[in-house]
């Protein structure tokens, strides 16, 4: 079966929740998601709710990461499961993800 | 009974006036309409009525019909069996629906949807039949084109997710453009080619020895080498006179793009993985004092090909051993890992400081806006000394007969990552007979599963033991079964 990604965006626009898988194959979807949330933006991405996550995956937050600072916002990730706060450790990024 | 009266009694009961509005209605509706006689041996009921909408419909005068049996509508692509429960439902007294294939009076076919209703005097006896029908040609095909469409599509898209070989990928999809198209030809036999750079692969839906005429249409590829077509047979006239040519363009022009896009698929996996295989150094590498094995294991599913490299630098005492993977796959990834792999190389073998060249590399990847993950371990050979550098890149396996354990790491974020930290390298010294185990992600990972049960499950592999080839070997086996994402592994032991 195919991994399923479902984001959902909260009322002030601000926070994504991230419901699912974040791999190879859901990542294009996020990244065409995240393309949509507007340069200088506070964006946090809610992983409470991510049950697994790839380096595909990774690598679209980071580059949103990117975006968001060049243009004077920022991208944090907030309340990750345990396999996921784990798979960000690993990739060297707790501290750059904001989370401690 | 006084006009008031009269008003007054027709609204309680509502039917007074009504039937002359019933008939009005009956021939002002859309619906086509036909009332027969409820006679059902033969020579068959026959029809007393039928509106303007059914005259329409079928291209018959009303006195052509009147007195005749609606038998006079149906023809040879008419479904027998449906006829059959027709009879069966009004044989006994029950209202039927159905679809089947009826003739206009000119002898051009069309679908009909349709119900009979049993017409009931006030003693309960049927006297006639009431039918409406509706000509759902257009439906029916516009929904057999969609269908075979979205299947197709899905098709391409299981193909190009599996581990499928590029010959059973393409036959897949042949097979069902075949199949596809046959829905929507409807009748006769199909049969798909296509021609490939001296690949032929033919397949045929439906019964191929049927006789009959053929229509050939050629698949519109964009790619000049490919060329394809799709043959129906086994056409008789009533069948030519009935197949949905618009709609079989339509879906043989779908079917070139999708095998079109099938193709440049299987030859862009061939380019990244020939462009990755010269790229990478070769599996046997040479390191003084030590043994070495690599490997690289290109990802069986998709385009996940390219991007993880291995290599050994030696400069002076110090052999630098690394892995890395570039994220992301295909040529790009491929070419970047290449350009990343060769840089290192050339600055470590004239003595650059790890730190130095891993933070060059990150500059690299920032200017292509990648990131890539790294990990780099130097062995003073003398000494057994090791530093270990990481970016964003799982830990190493140590090679101990006293016990396997992963190197406790922590990394520092991947190359190529905006705030991009120093480096500091973590301590280690091995015996002689030690060594490490250098893998990239795809090694362990696996959907829906944590990072750590796949590191616990490798660790355990390490720890069944043997010689660093059976090692190897070992965790060969352990991916070759379906995996995601390309595969390096760098093993080294010291030999003395």
């Amino acid at each position: 079966m195919p991994a399923e990604l479902r984001v959902t965006e909260s009322d002030d626009g601000r926070t994504l929740l991230l419901a699912g898988e974040l791999d190879t194959h859901t990542a294009p979807q996020l990244d065409r998601r995240l393309q949509a949330v507007a340069d200088g933006t506070d964006l946090v991405l809610d992983l409470s709710e991510t049950t697994f996550i790839s380096s595909a995956g990774l690598g679209v937050i980071l580059e949103t990461q990117r975006r968001l600072a060049a243009s004077g916002g920022s991208l944090q990730v907030s309340s990750p499961t345990p396999v996921v706060a784990r798979m960000i450790e690993l990739s060297g990024l707790s501290q750059s993800l904001g989370i401690s | 009974m006084s006009a008031d009266r009269a008003r007054e009694a027709g609204r309680h009961d509502g039917l007074m006036g009504l039937p002359e509005v019933m008939l009005a209605a009956l021939e002002q509706t859309r619906s086509a309409t036909c009332i027969t006689t409820s006679e059902l041996d033969p020579p068959g009921p026959e029809i007393v009525y039928v509106n303007p909408a059914y005259c329409a419909m079928t291209g018959h005068r009303r006195d052509e019909v009147i007195g005749r049996t609606p038998r006079i509508m149906q023809g040879p692509l008419t479904d027998r069996a449906v006829l059959d429960r027709l009879r069966a439902d009004l044989g006994a007294g029950r209202s039927f629906s159905g679809q089947t294939v009826n003739y206009r009076a000119d002898g051009v076919p069309f679908i009909i949807s349709w119900s009979v209703d049993p017409v009931r005097d006030r003693s309960g006896e049927i006297t006639h039949f009431v039918a409406t029908q509706q000509d759902v040609t257009d439906q029916v095909r516009a929904t057999n084109l969609l269908a075979a469409v979205q299947q197709l599509d899905r098709t391409l898209t299981e193909t190009l997710r599996s581990a499928m070989d590029a010959d059973a990928g393409l036959a897949e999809v042949v097979a069902e453009v075949a199949a596809g198209a046959r829905r929507v030809a409807a009748v006769g036999a199909v049969t798909a080619t296509v021609h490939d750079d001296g690949r032929r692969v033919e397949i045929t839906a439906g019964d191929a020895e049927a006789a009959g005429e053929v229509l050939e249409l050629p698949f519109e590829l964009a790619e000049a080498s490919v060329r394809g077509e799709i043959r129906v047979s086994g056409l008789d006239r009533h069948h030519e006179a009935f197949l949905d040519r618009s709609g079989l363009g339509t879906y043989v022009e779908r079917a070139g793009i999708v095998v079109a896009a099938l193709l440049e698929y299987q030859r862009q996996r061939d380019t990244a993985l020939r462009l990755q295989r010269d790229l990478l150094p070769a599996e046997d590498l040479l390191a003084p004092d030590c043994t070495v094995i690599a490997r690289y294991l290109p990802g069986t599913r998709g385009l996940r090909v390219g991007g993880d490299w291995y290599d050994v630098a030696v400069a002076g005492e110090r052999v630098v051993f690394s892995v890395g993977d570039v994220c992301g796959s295909g040529v790009d990834a491929a070419a970047l890992m290449g350009r990343l792999r060769l840089r290192a190389s050339v600055e470590l073998e004239r003595g650059s400081p790890i730190g130095e060249v891993m933070a060059h590399l990150g500059r690299i990847c920032e200017s292509e806006r990648q990131l890539a993950t790294m990990l780099a371990a130097e062995l003073d050979r003398r000494s057994g000394e090791v530093r270990l550098w990481s970016a964003g890149h799982l830990p190493p396996v140590l090679l101990s007969a006293g016990g396997a354990r992963m190197v406790d790491l922590r990394p520092a974020p991947p190359l190529g990552y905006v705030d991009q930290a120093a480096l500091v390298p973590a301590w280690l010294a091995i015996e002689p007979g030690e060594g490490l185990l250098l893998f990239t992600d795809g090694l362990i990972e696996r959907r829906g599963e944590s990072l750590d049960l796949g590191l616990d499950r490798l660790v355990a592999r390490v720890r069944a033991g043997g010689g660093l080839d059976e090692l190897v070997d070992r965790l060969v086996a352990m991916v070759t079964d379906g995996h995601d994402d390309d595969v390096a592994i760098l093993a080294f032991c010291r030999d003395r």
